[in-house]
């Protein structure tokens, strides 16, 4: 069988699977450190090991996410947006909009009958309607990113914060905790302004249903419930954060298959 | 040295002297050994090298940098720098072809082009004029002033005699020129000129507009000719302006070979190149001596498109792009070609011709100046982009918008709703810094180029 490797360098965590005759074989997620470059070949290491197979059985790998330059083993490198497209297909071939929340950034991708990109809407520049946002009240509250979900859903009188902007936002967290607002109140408001944020790009966009999350945000069922709230009703697939990852893998195949035809 | 003088046109029957100067001038510029590798690399990498007119072309650029930056050691008595200022190129040329007393260069295009597209050193310079008057994130001006004032900071450049600007397009301009009065006490002049025009006045330039832009000019020539001692007859200004009218036509048509081919005969990195050789001031010869290398060019582009090759690939998306190629920097202009997609356009370019012609050779400069989109308000530069777009049969326009620019931020998101409102084809709005390296995110636009490209091919397909 020949397999493929597609991997996701993300600025917090790094996500990697292998694929044959287009299944997931495997699949791991590591925190992505300072270094780009160690953190892809750990997690190549990884996962030749999880799935018991050497680097001589993998036909073509495919990368995408930060540090292009700094992967020697990627046969090539593409763009999130065109990773989070074809990945969501492979999970969910219905999809037609699907907004991808990560760490450092979100987009909106709107998607054809044929799965080809007809719209994008990015805020790549502002952290604002990015996880970023999350981590840093996560801090000042000192609690676990992953326990922020759950917390969130206990929230019956959710803050209203006045900007959805990571920095300010951050001040008025800190207020809030100053005031004695419980924390499951603060951070159900950090995902309402969050939801309203990505709810901005959505529109940029024009949704068409069916709607997915991706990314790390994903996993926020707080978040995913904030955005049902603006109308923005969206499944999510299992490991959302591997969507990418899953993607890559799929350039992968092919292009091993149109090298393979030249 | 020698092999990167050749790549830029230089041959062996170039006199010693000449060769010398160049080698002086570019060690007043920290061209280290270093850099003339990085530089050969840079020619082959950006540009059509290969192309002999593309060569020669590169040779009167460099000259002229030469010719600016010793021009007093070369006994010019008056040094006079023009910035974006309507006209300044012919008034430059004419002034050069009267006396070889008076040097006259417009702004730092070929500086730009040297240092920063060749040499990829423009930074530092940046950085000097942040350090001595403008800091970096304190006051949004453009990295473009900053390549006037870093010049003259660093000493690259002897300071001139009088400066002169226009507020026609910006008030950053004749603000940067007030400041480097005050620093270095340099004598500047001002040309009125302005785009604010009624609706009723488009399409085509207003006389109102020209008459007093062509009253002003005059004032500057009279100026200058009060300074210098000599006189600018309206003959030769009208001389000037014909040979430059062949240079011009003679560019137009080698636009239109690339523009009509596929696969893209030549990358959008060389627009820049082309905008410079226009901008030239050299005497009557030296814009014969770059029509002739146009003239070439045009035909080693006509024998490449016969064998088929280009630097982008067959049938790729056909993209109008705002704002010209990056002035110190050609790296996005090849991403570009990288990904996929092919800049036949650019909208500085694709002004209409004006209709209205004058005697008067103040009058018909002022005419002629008012035709770039970047000297229109919305309403006159949203419709000349929706015909260039028309015209080139593009799939989609990428709105990289010159973020620091004061002349062109607050058009970008009308001309995105206009051009898919009336064309229906996507718009890519990309911010960056035409003059500024620093700017350039590969990542970041390599995504933003490739989901661009995927949106063209997916608009196309659902057309046809
Ligand atoms: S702000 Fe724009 S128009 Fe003004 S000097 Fe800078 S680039 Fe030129």
């Amino acid at each position: 069988m020949r397999y493929f490797i597609g991997i996701d360098i993300g600025s917090e965590f790094s996500k990697g699977v292998i694929t044959g005759e287009g299944e997931i074989l495997t699949q791991i997620v590591i925190p992505s450190g300072i270094n780009y470059k160690t953190a892809a070949l750990k997690l190549r290491d990884e996962l030749l090991k999880s799935a018991g197979i050497s680097e001589e059985d993998i036909a073509c790998t495919a990368t995408t996410g930060h540090g292009e330059k700094l992967i020697p083993f990627s046969s090539r490198h593409i763009s999130t947006a065109l990773c989070c497209a074809k990945g969501i297909r492979h999970v969910f071939p219905e999809v037609r909009t699907v907004l991808d929340i990560q760490g450092q950034s979100s987009q909106v991708i709107k998607l054809s009958e044929k799965g080809r990109i007809s719209d994008h809407s990015v805020n790549d520049i502002c952290a604002s309607g990015s996880g970023y946002f999350l981590t840093v009240v996560s801090n000042i509250l000192q609690i676990d990113i992953n326990d922020v979900g759950p917390l969130s859903l206990k929230s019956s009188n959710p803050v209203t914060f006045t900007t959805g902007c990571a920095v300010f936002g951050e001040s008025e967290a800190i207020s809030r905790v100053a005031e004695g607002t419980p924390k499951e109140d603060i951070l159900a408001g950090v995902n309402n302004a969050l939801a309203s944020r990505l709810a901005s790009l959505v529109n940029d966009v024009g949704m068409e249903m069916p709607c997915a999350v991706c990314g790390g945000g994903g996993l926020n069922a707080g978040l995913i419930k904030s955005l049902a709230g603006l109308g923005i009703e969206a499944d999510v697939p299992p490991n959302p954060q591997l969507i990418n990852a899953i993607g890559a893998a799929c350039f992968a195949e092919e292009y091993s298959i149109t090298a393979d035809n030249k | 040295m020698k092999e990167l003088l050749k790549l830029c046109g230089f041959t062996d029957k170039e006199p010693e002297t000449e060769l010398a100067r160049i080698e002086k001038v570019f060690k007043r510029l920290g061209i280290t050994d270093e850099d003339i590798e990085t530089g050969k690399q840079r020619l082959h990498k950006y540009y059509d090298i290969d192309l002999q007119g593309l060569r020669k072309v590169f040779r009167l650029i460099i000259k002229e940098l030469v010719n600016a930056i010793l021009a007093k050691e070369d006994g010019r008595e008056k040094l006079i720098y023009g910035f974006m200022c309507p006209g300044i190129d012919l008034l430059g040329s004419a002034f050069m072809t009267k006396s070889d007393k008076v040097f006259s260069i417009h702004h730092s295009w070929a500086f730009h082009i040297v240092i920063g597209c060749i040499f990829g050193k423009i930074v530092p310079v940046l950085e000097d004029a942040e350090k001595t008057w403008l800091k970096a994130g304190a006051v949004a001006h453009c990295a473009n002033v900053k390549t006037i004032a870093g010049p003259l900071s660093m000493g690259l450049f002897p300071n001139p005699d009088m400066l002169v600007t226009s507020a026609y397009t910006c008030e950053t301009s004749s603000k940067t020129l007030d400041i480097l009065h005050e620093l270095y006490d340099i004598p500047v002049w001002y040309i009125d000129h302005f785009k604010d025009r009624a609706i009723t006045e488009y399409p085509g330039p207003s006389d109102r507009v020209a008459k007093l832009t062509a009253e002003s000019i005059k004032r500057f020539v009279e100026k200058v000719q009060s300074i210098t001692g000599f006189e600018i007859e309206d003959d030769l200004l009208i001389q000037v302006k014909e040979t430059k009218r062949k240079l011009e036509k003679a560019i137009t048509e080698m636009r239109k070979i690339v523009i009509n081919s596929d696969p893209l005969l030549i990358s959008s990195s060389h627009e820049n190149i082309w905008g410079c050789l226009l901008s030239l001031t050299s005497t009557i010869d030296g814009i014969e001596e770059a029509t002739d290398a146009i003239n070439m060019l045009c035909n080693e582009l006509k024998e490449k498109a016969a064998r088929g090759e280009g630097d982008v690939e067959k049938g790729a998306p056909r993209v109008l792009a705002i704002c010209p190629a990056g002035q110190t920097d050609p790296r996005l202009e090849y991403l570009l070609c990288e990904v996929g997609i092919a800049v036949v356009g650019i909208d500085f370019t694709m002004g209409e011709k004006s209709k209205k012609h004058s005697d008067d050779p103040y009058l018909e400069m002022a005419l002629g100046s008012q035709q770039v989109s970047l000297e229109l308000p919305p309403y006159g530069r949203i419709p000349l982009i929706i015909n260039a777009c028309k015209k080139l049969k593009v799939n989609g326009v990428l709105d990289r918008y010159h973020v620091g620019c004061r002349a062109v931020v607050a058009d970008a998101l009308l001309i995105e709703e206009a051009v898919k409102k009336e064309l229906g084809i996507p718009v890519m709005v990309m911010e960056w810094e035409n003059f500024d390296p620093r700017s350039y995110n590969h990542q970041q636009f390599k995504n933003r180029l490739e989901i661009f490209r995927e949106m063209m091919i997916e608009n196309t397909g659902n057309k046809s």
